[in-house]
């Protein structure tokens, strides 16, 4: 369980965020969508315990101090390590807990059994496809069996279809591990599509503006009314912080 | 990582080894020492290995520069040296080294350095030739003549003191002739050394008629002129008291009579100043006759030599 | 591939038997005569001989360069305080290598160690700033991804940050060692203790007016050099596979 109570957070002279206050329950799959550059990154690495700040963030019960092993972090940029291979990406935070060897090749098996990359774990990052390279910066977070997973954008820059594949098996994964999930992502449709709630982020200083559960069954049909519905209110959402960004004179990044 | 740092301690070590300090007294502690020469082929490499071979020696020769010499002797890089005046000079006097021999132990009155001219240069200019060579007859004559103004001149050329001059100048004698049977036991020599080869000096006598010409500086002696108005360019060695008559001509105004602009050009050692006649961006030099003779024959330089400059005045340095 | 260089190769040394033949003079011998030398330079085995000593010279040089160049570039890339120091490694870096050549001397005579100083001095800094540039310009995100998966900050240079900057590395060894073989030359042209070394045979044929052996010790060095820069690059190549 994720708690973030009042959480302030300034860089430099720039307010980026402020009196954030969120739940994310155990097993719970929670969408952040936000404008671009309001603060969602900022907000996750605050979470993962990257960053500093003012207020509190609970993980489970206990008060959030630095990085936490039940916390696994994928990054929104292509963050594999270049000079290791699949395997050797995915098993990197089992090395750095001293997990033994034969343990540490059993978890990546069935890794690469749980992700569909039979066949590429002695590959290097580059030898691989974007989407393939984003599947195995997940099943890296998810090698030490993390109960909180922090997605930031994970799916930004792949082609849709790629995207509404990873989707899919993402859900899948989610519903076989039940972890607890925080998905960041300025793409509304991606959002309703995952999430059991999603959130909408103020332009920066980012605050939590309102909050949407979403009780469709999944597999979630796009074009389903409801579906359609739900989107365009929180799009409407969105859309006023875009709007008042341009009045106020913003150059978004 | 552990064997690249034994390896380099090993190496390091070694080098301090090989640097210990030994006393040379006698000619035969020579024998295995590292002794200093100017540069390869120059008169003080010739006088070395002639010395070395009269006396049975062998040792190992390195190139220093002379003004580098006295330092690296003193750091104990090298066990003697072999070098021109005034550098055994200041080695006696300001680092009380010594003497173990001087050039005129080794070949008594042999020549040394020479003034040599570009050939073409001769054939286009032969008046402004005839006039340095009369500067340097009369400024040859000035130094025999006054001795104590010559050291003046030579501490202002050397920017050494005037005791280390007046004992070093004790030690050259200042010349003009072109000593012919001197330089042909020169070619003889280095013939012998392997450092010229016979094909390219062919007959000896005949290359010696060419490449020595006796006849400008007898010319010189009654040439007069006042308005040459031209430029001459004249090659000399770094702080080389045997080529103090170039410095007393130009002291003494001998150039601007003939109405002769000088431009100097300073070399470390012979064969430098000798690429520079290649190169053709000197007119006429005053060097040492075994670089001379070595180059005009390896490399055909085309140069001639007209005067003398000295005999003698180079000497063995030990600690 | 490989003949098209063999025939540029020869191109080359026939134009040159062309010019030399042409010009006729003894400051530019034909390859003929030089290659004659260089077979009897060899041959005698005094080639042999000046190389290895050269080589040896670059190798302390070289190695000493990376014992140090190495630890401290990765510190001033890594710590943030250590960085400030880099004012004094770029206020040294436009000295070239031969400027030391008298201070060499002075400090360490004519012997081993000025040449290996000599040499230290022109592979350190390529070295040095390699290093210091593949430590800094890890990605971040990199770093950060480390220690979400838990790792200490000892732990992200070993596993995250040297592996990474490893090619940068290995390119500042290369140019090092390049450097330094350049440097040993300049470095053997002035007073030695040993007379022995490429520089060393070069600047006795100058001396001596032998152009033909002068180009047979240039072409002595340049074939070295490039070996090593060949070795280097195939162990490059090797090892690191995982760059695209
Ligand atoms: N290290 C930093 N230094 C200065 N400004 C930063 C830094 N990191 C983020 N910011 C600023 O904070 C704001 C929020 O950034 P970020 O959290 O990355 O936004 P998002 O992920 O929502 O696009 C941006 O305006 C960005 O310019
Ligand atoms: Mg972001």
């Amino acid at each position: 369980m994720i708690t973030l109570d009042h959480v302030d957070k300034t860089i430099g002279e720039l307010p980026v965020l402020e009196a954030v206050s969120l739940r994310v329950r155990k097993g719970q799959f929670v969408c952040l969508v936000g404008p671009s550059g309001c603060g969602k990154t900022t907000l996750l690495k605050c979470i993962a315990g990257l960053r500093t700040y003012q207020g509190e963030i609970r993980i489970d019960e206990r008060l959030s101090q630095g990085v936490n092993p039940m916390i696994g972090y994928v990054f929104q940029e292509f963050s594999l390590f270049p000079f290791l291979t699949v395997g050797g990406n995915m098993e990197f935070g089992l090395k750095i807990q001293k997990v033994p060897r034969k343990e540490r090749n059993d978890i990546v098996r069935s890794l690469i059994d749980l992700f569909l990359l039979q066949g590429f774990e002695t590959a290097y990052p580059h030898e691989l496809s974007g989407g393939m390279q984003k599947k195995v910066a997940i099943a890296r977070a998810l090698a030490t069996d993390p109960e909180i997973l922090l997605m930031d954008e994970p799916f930004v820059s792949l082609d849709a279809q790629t995207r509404n594949m990873l989707q899919k098996e993402l859900l899948r994964i989610w519903q076989k591990t039940h972890k607890t999930i925080l998905f960041v992502t300025h793409n509304v449709d991606e959002a309703v599509f995952l999430a059991d709630k999603v959130m909408v982020l103020t332009r920066r200083p980012a605050t939590i503006k309102s909050e949407f559960p979403i009780d469709l069954e999944r597999e979630r049909d796009r074009t389903s009314s409801e579906f359609v519905s739900v989107r365009k209110e929180i799009l409407r959402e969105l859309e006023e912080e875009y709007v008042e960004q341009v009045d106020k004179g913003y150059k978004g990044i | 990582m552990k064997k690249i740092s034994c390896l380099l301690l090993v190496i390091l070590m070694m080098g301090c080894l090989s640097q210990q300090e030994r006393g040379i007294q006698s000619i035969d502690d020579l024998n295995g020492k590292t002794i200093a020469i100017p540069g390869k082929a120059t008169v003080q490499d010739f006088l070395l290995q002639r010395f070395l071979k009269d006396n049975n020696i062998t040792a190992t020769t390195v190139i220093v520069k002379p003004p580098e010499m006295i330092q690296t002797l003193e750091s104990g890089g090298i066990d003697a040296f072999i070098a021109w005046e005034p550098y055994p000079g200041r080695a006696v006097v300001e680092g009380g080294h010594s003497l173990l021999v001087t050039s005129q132990d080794i070949w008594p009155h042999h020549p040394c350095c020479v003034v040599a001219v570009r050939e073409e240069f001769l054939a286009e200019d032969r008046d402004v030739v005839l006039a340095v060579l009369a500067c340097h007859m009369r400024a040859t004559t000035f130094i025999l003549e006054n001795p104590q103004e010559a050291v003046r001149i030579g501490v202002d050329f050397t920017g050494m003191s005037e005791e280390v001059i007046s004992q070093a100048m004790q030690t050259i004698e200042y010349v003009y002739e072109p000593n012919y049977s001197g330089i042909k036991e020169y070619l003889d020599q280095l013939l012998d050394m392997e450092y010229v080869n016979p094909s390219d000096v062919g007959e000896v006598d005949t290359f010696l008629s060419k490449f020595i010409n006796s006849q400008l500086i007898e010319e010189a002696a009654t040439y007069s002129c006042s308005n040459l108005d031209k430029t001459i360019r004249i090659g000399y060695l770094r702080a080389d008291l045997h080529q103090l008559a170039l410095f007393v001509a130009l002291d003494q105004g001998y150039f601007d009579e003939f109405g002769l602009t000088v431009e100097l050009y300073v070399f470390s050692a012979g064969p430098e100043e000798m690429d520079a006649f290649g190169s053709q961006d000197i007119d006429m030099g005053y060097l040492g006759i075994a670089p001379a003779t070595t180059k005009r024959l390896n490399l055909g330089i085309p140069i001639v030599i007209l005067a003398g400059v000295n005999n003698e005045g180079s000497a063995l340095v030990v600690s | 591939m490989r003949t098209h260089k063999v025939f540029i190769v020869l191109t080359f040394i026939a134009a040159w038997e062309v010019v030399a033949v042409l010009v006729n003079s003894r400051f530019l011998p034909s390859p003929l005569l030089v290659g004659a030398t260089f077979w009897g330079l060899l041959s005698s085995g005094a080639l042999l001989q000046h190389a290895a000593v050269s080589l040896a010279r670059v190798m302390a040089g070289f190695l000493l360069a990376i014992a140090v160049g190495l630890p401290l570039g990765v510190l001033m890339g890594w710590s943030p305080k250590m960085e400030n120091f880099s004012v004094i490694i770029e206020m040294l870096r436009p000295i070239p290598p031969l400027a030391w050549i008298p201070l060499a001397m002075l400090w360490f005579g004519i012997g081993f160690q000025s040449k290996a100083f000599i040499i230290f001095i022109g592979a350190l800094f390529p070295i040095l700033s390699n290093a210091l540039l593949g430590v800094r310009e890890t990605e971040p995100y990199l770093v950060e991804a480390g220690k979400v998966l838990g790792a200490s900050d000892s732990q992200i240079l070993q596993t995250i940050i040297l592996p990474n900057s490893f090619p940068s590395i290995l390119e500042g060894l290369r140019i090092g060692l390049g450097i330094a073989w350049m440097c040993l030359v300049a470095a053997e042209l002035t007073g030695l203790k040993t007379p022995l070394g490429l520089g060393y045979l070069i600047m006795e044929a100058r001396d001596l007016g032998r152009a033909d052996t002068v180009m047979a010790g240039m072409i002595a060095i340049g074939v070295i050099g490039y070996v090593m820069n060949i070795a280097l690059k195939w162990m490059e190549n090797r090892l690191v596979r995982w760059k695209p």
